[in-house]
């Protein structure tokens, strides 16, 4: 028996929940102040970016956490590569500085937040600074083992041909970790935006999920799905392209 | 008369795939008696391996019988035949002792007994000092006498080797084949060996069996009637004849 | 040994310097008292004091911490074994499961709060499913992993039945799997704390929050301070055995 190729499985078990989904709640077996319908929630999420709705504010709590995302995202690389790549590089920082970072991740990062927003308020800055506490231990951990996987062979070669200590990074340590530099991203990134979104319902004047929570408040259930699924296509999107991204640089395989 | 304790009677090997059936043992038919050494040669996947496997109980043939000790093989047989792959398999978790005691715990042998039985083969094998060692800690040709003496703790009459020294370097193999030969001086057993190495062939075998390219088929069966332990002078005309044979297309 | 002292000593005087700026910025005024306790306040008979007082909301959020995870690995180790039974499943589904992981779960927060109320239920809930992925995922690479290999050696020493599971396949998926269920702790318990801080149920997570509103801001440092010693203490622990265990993994 042949069995179908991946993708068509994949593709007909999405398309079936959401069908399922649709018929569950048409016919109210899924109880409609709990649940909405993929239909209603796209036809909200429709209205939403139409400005044609009683929930206000969308476009300044999408514009807010979008850029809280971004300013996040930008800070968890811009810090967290380069310092891990130097932390898995450098033998003594793994043995020195690598325990003390462990340590200090290992705190759930929630607890800080009373004492981060209550520094930094309610605006956008407490939910970057969160987002990058959130994020960057697995952009640390990942470019590290990243930095520590390159064989040293390659290293060895360098020297033969007399690279600088630039071209060596440039040409071989980067290239070598990538995929662990990507997936590093990846789980930085989905966590980040997690801690945003974590931000936004606890403690926030402005927000994708500070409006989640003013639609649940108002019981207006089909804009708390379109809002959720909202969110889910953002972190969705970022995946993709990370893993695109992570494609299109390693189609080579390390001998 | 030796007793014939493995009888192999027109095995074949078919593997069928979406689009093709592939012959990978064709019709082949050879004994081996009670204390024989017999090696199994020929070029690159023609079989060898396979018809080994077989014999192991590990595969079953498409056609044809193997009758071990006269008994129809059906599955692995661990009370008459012990069987070492290139691959060491040692549990990384345990150590070398713990690793040998391993077959001997499937047949529910009393702890005690367990490792008298295996203390015994670690110095046999030449890894006395080594009992607790891990397989991370052992090179090589270490891990492969590990392999070996928990073959021989199960103290059966058939020894299987599967290219046993085929991930070694040529010295490390040459000195096993020779220590190899030591361990048989003293525990009698019947070998069938699997390899690629034609010196090895004739270092060490009473008879080698000659396979062709896939389909395999046995293509000649020599003897080797010198004594040990074999000098290279007088295996080199045996390593040539041999080589003549398999790079010779029928 | 040389490095060793150096870098415990480098982590000394990390140490030192976090705490001694942290003071300073309190000593100094650098900022303001309604936002941040220094070390010195919180070394205080007062401080230790008013923690009797929370002990409740400890024992409410440890219970909760406990079920949600007894949940989480009971559903991710059994899942991760049911996943690798069938290549042709896991393949399948294996994108969402890595979706899934990727997909911020508290963007479902209101669809939990909804189901099961405002109460311990809900937090339980969100707790156990922030740490299932983590678990499953690495059960899965753990049982993946299992060297084939080993198996055919089994299966030729006659390892047969429960004994192939005690002996070969529960050592080897062992590592990975205590690897996941160390992640999960930080997982589910920030899960938990997420939980009810956005609840303001009863617990750390809600303690902390009232505390900082209050601006009770001895109390909240304190109570922090316990938390982030705690959670250091057992993660460390927890990677102590992690890395006894995976002695041979590599």
């Amino acid at each position: 028996m042949m069995r179908p190729h991946y993708n068509v499985v994949r593709l007909s078990l999405i398309v079936a929940a959401i069908l399922i989904w649709q018929l569950l709640s048409q016919y109210n077996i899924l109880n409609p102040l709990v649940f909405s319908s993929p239909l209603a929630s796209v036809e909200s999420l429709y209205h939403l970016f139409g400005g044609h709705t009683s929930l206000v504010g969308f476009y300044p709590s999408l514009y807010a956490t979008l850029t809280e995302i971004a300013l996040a995202f930008g800070l968890i690389a811009l810090i967290g590569i380069p310092a891990g790549i130097a932390l898995g590089w450098n033998r003594f920082a793994q043995v020195s500085i690598m325990p003390l970072i462990i340590a200090f991740f290992s705190i759930p990062s929630i607890v800080l937040y009373p004492i981060i927003y209550l520094i930094f308020g309610l605006g956008i800055a407490s939910k970057v600074i969160f987002g990058v506490v959130v994020g960057l231990f697995a952009v640390l951990e990942n470019c590290s083992a990243g930095a520590k996987q390159v064989p040293r062979e390659y290293v060895t070669l360098s020297r033969s041909l007399g690279f600088s200590k630039m071209q060596l990074l440039r040409k071989i340590l980067i290239p070598s970790a990538i995929p662990y530099i990507t997936s590093g991203l990846r789980l930085g990134f989905s966590f980040g935006l997690a801690g945003i979104i974590a931000g936004e319902y606890i403690a926030s004047t402005i927000g994708i999920g500070q409006l989640i929570v003013t639609a649940l408040d108002l019981l207006e259930i089909d804009y708390v799905f379109a809002l959720i699924l909202l969110v889910i296509v953002i972190a969705t999107l970022v995946n993709f392209i990370l893993i695109f991204v992570e494609s299109r640089e390693t189609k080579f395989k390390l001998v | 008369m030796s007793e014939v304790l493995i009888e192999v009677s027109n095995v074949s090997k078919k593997y069928s795939t979406r689009n093709e059936t592939i012959e990978a043992v064709s019709s082949m038919t050879f004994d081996i008696k009670r204390g024989e050494f017999l090696t199994i040669i020929g070029p690159s996947g023609c079989g060898k391996s396979t018809m080994l496997a077989m014999i192991a109980g590990l595969l079953l043939p498409s056609s044809g019988s193997i009758k071990v000790e006269g008994k129809e093989v059906e599955g692995p047989m661990p009370e008459r035949i012990a069987v070492a792959f290139q691959e060491p398999g040692l549990l990384p978790w345990r150590n070398v002792q713990k690793n040998i005691e391993l077959g001997l715990e499937a047949r529910n042998v009393p702890k005690v007994q367990r490792g008298q039985i295996a203390k015994k083969y670690i110095e046999l094998v030449g890894l006395l000092g080594f009992g607790d060692k891990y397989p991370h800690q052992l090179s090589g040709g270490m891990k492969q006498r590990a392999a070996i003496a928990r073959c021989l703790s199960m103290d059966t009459n058939i020894l299987l080797l599967d290219e046993p020294f085929g991930a070694l370097d040529e010295q490390t193999r040459l000195l096993m084949g020779e220590e190899l030969l030591k361990i048989l001086a003293v525990t009698s057993k019947t070998v069938l060996l699997v390899t690629h190495s034609l010196q090895e062939a004739a270092n060490l075998s009473d008879r080698v069996i000659v396979m062709t390219k896939r389909p395999g088929r046995i293509r000649e069966e020599i003897r080797i009637d010198l004594p040990h332990p074999r000098k290279p002078t007088d295996t080199v005309e045996y390593v040539n004849k041999l080589w003549d044979l398999i790079r010779e297309p029928v | 040994m040389d490095t060793r002292l150096k870098s415990a000593t480098v982590q000394a005087v990390i140490i030192l310097l976090f705490l001694l700026v942290w003071q300073l910025l309190r000593s100094w005024n650098i900022v303001n008292h309604l936002f941040l306790a220094a070390p010195s306040e919180l070394l205080t008979r007062s401080a230790f004091a008013a923690f009797p007082g929370y002990l409740h909301y400890f024992g409410t959020t440890v219970n909760e911490i406990l079920i949600a995870y007894a949940i989480a690995a009971v559903i991710g180790i059994l899942g991760g074994f049911l996943l690798s039974r069938s290549n042709y499943v896991y393949k399948v589904l294996e994108p969402f499961i890595v979706w899934g992981y990727a997909i911020p779960k508290i963007a479902l927060f209101p669809v939990f709060l909804k189901l099961f109320g405002l109460g311990s239920t809900t937090v339980i809930v969100y707790g156990a499913i922030t740490g299932l992925f983590v678990i499953l995922i690495n059960t899965v690479t753990g049982v993946r992993e299992v060297d084939s290999h080993l198996l055919t050696v089994s299966t030729s020493l006659g390892i047969k039945g429960t004994k192939r599971y005690t002996k070969v396949i529960f050592p080897s998926v062992v590592p990975a799997i205590f690897s996941g269920l160390r992640q999960a702790v930080i997982q589910v318990v920030l899960g938990v704390l997420v939980a009810e801080l956005v609840l303001n149920t009863i617990g750390v997570g809600d303690l902390i929050d009232t505390l900082s509103y209050s601006f009770n801001v001895v109390d909240l440092y304190f109570v922090v301070a316990t938390v982030a010693l705690v959670m250091i203490f057992v993660n460390l622990a927890l990677l102590n055995v992690e890395s006894r265990l995976s002695f041979w993994r590599r």
